[in-house]
């Protein structure tokens, strides 16, 4: 009975009860060695029959939908729980990250928590204490290491997991998805030293649900599919093959989802005039798919039913990311689309084409059918996140940010002479053949044919100037804005940092500030600063701008 | 595997000391007096009994013996039996309580009821040092056969150590097994002569009571440490029989067992 109720602990040659693994005699090249390995619970066979092999230095990514067994695995593999059948030979040592921040208890600091999880990792609290700073600079959470961990972000919590990684050591590093965690910035960093573990020569096996991650780190990659591996090959081929199936999981999704959402108003709203009947999204080659790479084409095929005729309806689509902001939207309106008149019962149908120069992620699409230019004059149908997509890495280079901007660098021929060169005596208006815009550096509108108005309390005018011998005068004509509440405004010019010129105008006039000659003495770059703190917002024309002086022309003579 | 097994606990003792840290802080975070709360709980809890059997049912180990020394008697026997009762009331679910630590790292798990014993026994210590002082205070000094502290403290701990990987397997393997951790706890408070000299129990009941190994402890402990008399040697072997077998009957238990605990938590 006692037999029966507990398995007897097979002799294995990975020892769960200890970090420090023996290399194998037989085959001592290989790091991690699995040969047909099934894991039964009860009548669930949760792994069936595994088997590879995995060289030093090399790495091997795990994908799955969820319950596939890429835990288990993982698990077994570790050696915290036992095959059914079948071994595992490990030889080296060997960290398991199976779960982020073990044992982190929110009560305590950041740096008991270090100390707790680092001797779970089997790191010596001598090491710990002399690599403090180091951890600290990884993690980057400043004082907060001193702080309960209860007080964290839970970016923050993430982080000072991860700062672990920079202390362990090990032969083979098995790491479950954690890599998608935590912001941009921080899980690139963190890719980046998996990389230089690497590059070390040490053996990795990492389960993530990111492509992007599994690609950009793996070797190799199998899949697992309800327990069994159906897939062994090249991390594009098998991920390939997992989007797939990801894409028909979520069909299937879709269909349940419309059946549920009649009963739904949350997420589908209108009146009914028209229908969106249904809807995809295609690559170029206008086959179906769900993943795509940055820069890739993106179709949106969709079709509306109108219950009523319908002149010109609007037919668009929006993109949302993870976080539910909106990235692209545009609509048949925008477009310049004419839809034509759909008569009663008829459907409309529209590819919309898109190329998706949008940073990795995950992202919905909504689809609306309206009148007009927006939905909120007479929505027909708006059906909100129709359809889940993700965009993963292409092999071209890396970026950060949302949108992938078109970007080239170059070496600059030489020092650039930023082009600000006045001569004296050149009267600088929006005619003249010198620009004017070349000078105005901050704080100024856009230019108009005579004028350019300042924008907020202070403008600055810059002018690379050669040295002179004799005292110049600055000349300024300026019209100061003015209304029925503000009859006059006040106007300050700075020159090298002091104030050389207060005064307030009423009406257009030409300001002149005497520059002294021992302020010329070297060809240098002139800030004049003009400050007018009176500067408003103009009620009566709607015009957003912080008013204060127009600018018509300078010269220094 | 299994000699691996033991050896390994002596390879993590850093993990373990950690982890001993942590429970033993855990209880008292966050509380206005804190670590003071290790002292004041026992302490409160003397008091109780000291009022009840001291002064109102006027127990006494020794005819001529003042309520002080009455008091330390009790509160040593007290210490004892708190060391088990924590054994037993921890043990049974320290799997579950740590079950992150067996599902997500790769520590050697046997190490988790060592834990408990080294919580159980900080708790004891800290009473112990109570006592002597106290000792010190109402005798002036120590009698030699203090010395017996040490062979008791050996079999005390392999008896705490055994039942600690027992319970944490039993306790996760059948769940109703925390369920006695009240009454066990209380039958061992009454059950160890803890209030009252061994030469009191009748001899019917002596006949079953003195197969108990935690009364020989509190006996034995209490007239070396403050009766200054000689050990019982009958009794020392007893204790050694049976600290070994707990010992070694909790780990087995508790490796035979030890993969399905990891599927179980």
């Amino acid at each position: 009975m006692l037999d029966k109720l507990f398995n007897r602990p097979r002799k294995l040659a990975n020892k769960p009860d200890s970090v420090d693994i023996e290399p194998v005699e037989e085959n001592p090249r290989v790091p991690i060695s699995v040969r047909s390995l099934s894991r039964h619970f009860g009548d669930f066979k949760a792994l069936e029959n595994i088997s590879f092999d995995l060289a030093k230095g090399e790495s091997l990514g795990i994908v799955g939908l969820n319950g596939a067994g890429k835990s288990t695995l993982l698990q077994i593999i570790a050696g915290t729980l036992k095959p059914s059948s079948g071994e595992v030979l490990t030889s080296g040592r060997l960290v398991a990250m199976l779960e982020l921040g073990t044992g982190f208890n929110p009560e305590y600091t950041g740096l008991e928590n270090i100390y707790l999880n680092a001797s779970i990792l089997g790191i010596p609290r001598k090491t710990i204490k002399e690599k403090l700073p180091e951890i600290e600079a990884f993690a980057e959470i400043g004082d907060f290491i001193h702080k309960p961990v209860k007080t964290y972000s839970s970016g923050m919590s993430v982080r000072l997991a991860f700062s672990m990684l920079t202390q362990v050591n090990p032969d083979i590093m098995i790491i479950d998805e954690a890599l998608s965690v935590g912001d941009a910035y921080f899980s690139h960093k963190c890719m980046n030293l998996i990389r230089k573990f690497r590059e070390n020569g040490k053996t990795f096996l990492v389960v993530s649900h990111s492509p992007s991650a599994i690609k950009s780190l793996c070797d190799r990659a199998i899949l697992l599919e309800k327990g069994v591996m159906t897939k062994m090959g090249s991390p594009n081929d098998v991920l390939d093959y997992y989007n797939a199936i990801i894409a028909n999981k979520e069909e299937e999704f879709l269909k349940v989802e419309q059946a549920e959402s009649k009963g739904r108003t949350t997420t589908r709203s209108g009146n009914g005039k028209a229908r969106i009947q249904s809807f995809d999204l295609m690559d170029s080659m206008s086959q179906p798919r769900r993943v795509f790479e940055i820069g890739e084409y993106l179709k949106i095929y969709c079709s509306i039913k109108a219950n009523i005729e319908l002149e010109c309806p609007t037919l668009g689509f929006l993109i949302k990311d993870k976080l539910g902001n909106d990235v692209f939207g545009t609509n048949t309106h925008h477009l310049k689309f004419d839809s034509g008149t759909i008569r009663t019962g008829e459907l409309l149908n529209l590819v919309f084409e898109t190329q998706l120069y949008i940073g990795a992620g995950e992202y919905s699409v909504t689809l609306a059918a309206h009148e007009g230019d927006r939905h909120v004059i007479e929505n027909y149908d708006w059906y909100d996140g129709v359809v889940i997509f993700r965009v993963i890495p292409d092999s071209s280079s890396y970026f950060t940010g949302i949108a992938r901007l078109p970007a080239q660098v170059n070496f600059a021929p030489d020092d650039v002479k930023l082009r600000r060169h006045y001569s004296y005596g050149l009267r600088i208006d929006p005619q003249s053949e010198q620009p004017m815009s070349r000078y105005l550096v901050e704080g100024w509108s856009v230019i108009e044919v005579d004028r350019t108005w300042t924008d907020g309390e202070k403008a600055t005018i810059m002018l690379d100037i050669e040295p002179s011998k004799t005292d110049r005068t600055l000349r300024l004509d300026v019209t100061p804005y003015v209304d029925s509440s503000k009859p006059n405004q006040a106007i300050h010019i700075s020159l090298f940092g002091k104030t050389l010129f207060s005064v307030k105008i009423e009406k257009r006039s030409i300001l002149e500030i005497p520059i002294p000659k021992n302020r010329l003495e070297n060809q240098q770059l002139l800030h004049v600063v003009i400050n007018t703190p009176d500067a408003i917002v103009s009620k009566p024309i709607s015009d957003p701008r912080h008013l204060g002086i127009a600018l018509h022309f300078f010269e220094i003579i | 595997m299994t000699k691996a097994g033991i050896l390994e606990i002596f390879r993590q003792h850093e993990l373990i000391l950690e982890l001993t840290k942590r429970q033993l802080t855990l209880s008292h975070k966050g509380s206005v007096l804190g670590v003071v709360w290790i002292l004041l709980s026992p302490l409160t809890t003397l008091a109780i009994y000291l009022l009840v059997f001291g002064f109102i049912f006027g127990g006494k180990f020794m005819p001529d013996e003042s309520k002080f020394d009455y008091g330390l008697g009790i509160f040593l026997g007290l210490a004892i039996v708190h060391f088990l009762s924590e054994i037993f009331g921890t043990a049974p679910q320290v799997m579950f309580a740590h079950s992150n630590y067996l599902k997500r790292s790769t520590i050697p798990i046997q190490i988790i009821p060592v834990v408990t014993l080294l919580c159980a026994i900080f708790h004891l210590l800290v009473s112990t040092i109570f006592v002597i002082l106290g000792h010190i205070i109402s005798k002036g000094s120590l009698s030699p056969n203090t010395l017996w502290i040490f062979p008791l403290g050996m079999c005390l701990f392999s008896i705490g150590l055994g039942l600690s990987w027992l319970l944490a397997s039993l306790g996760t393997l059948f769940r109703d097994i925390s369920q006695f951790a009240g009454p066990l706890s209380l039958g061992t408070l009454f059950c160890s002569a803890v209030f009252y000299p061994i030469d009191q129990i009748p001899e019917s009941i002596w006949n079953i009571l003195k197969f108990n190994p935690i009364l020989h402890v509190v006996n034995e402990l209490r007239s070396t440490v403050l009766w200054n008399e000689p050990i019982d040697l009958g009794a020392l072997q007893y204790l050694i029989a049976v600290s070994g077998t707990t010992l070694i009957l909790g780990w087995f238990v508790f490796s035979f067992t030890k993969s399905k605990l990891i599927e179980i938590v």
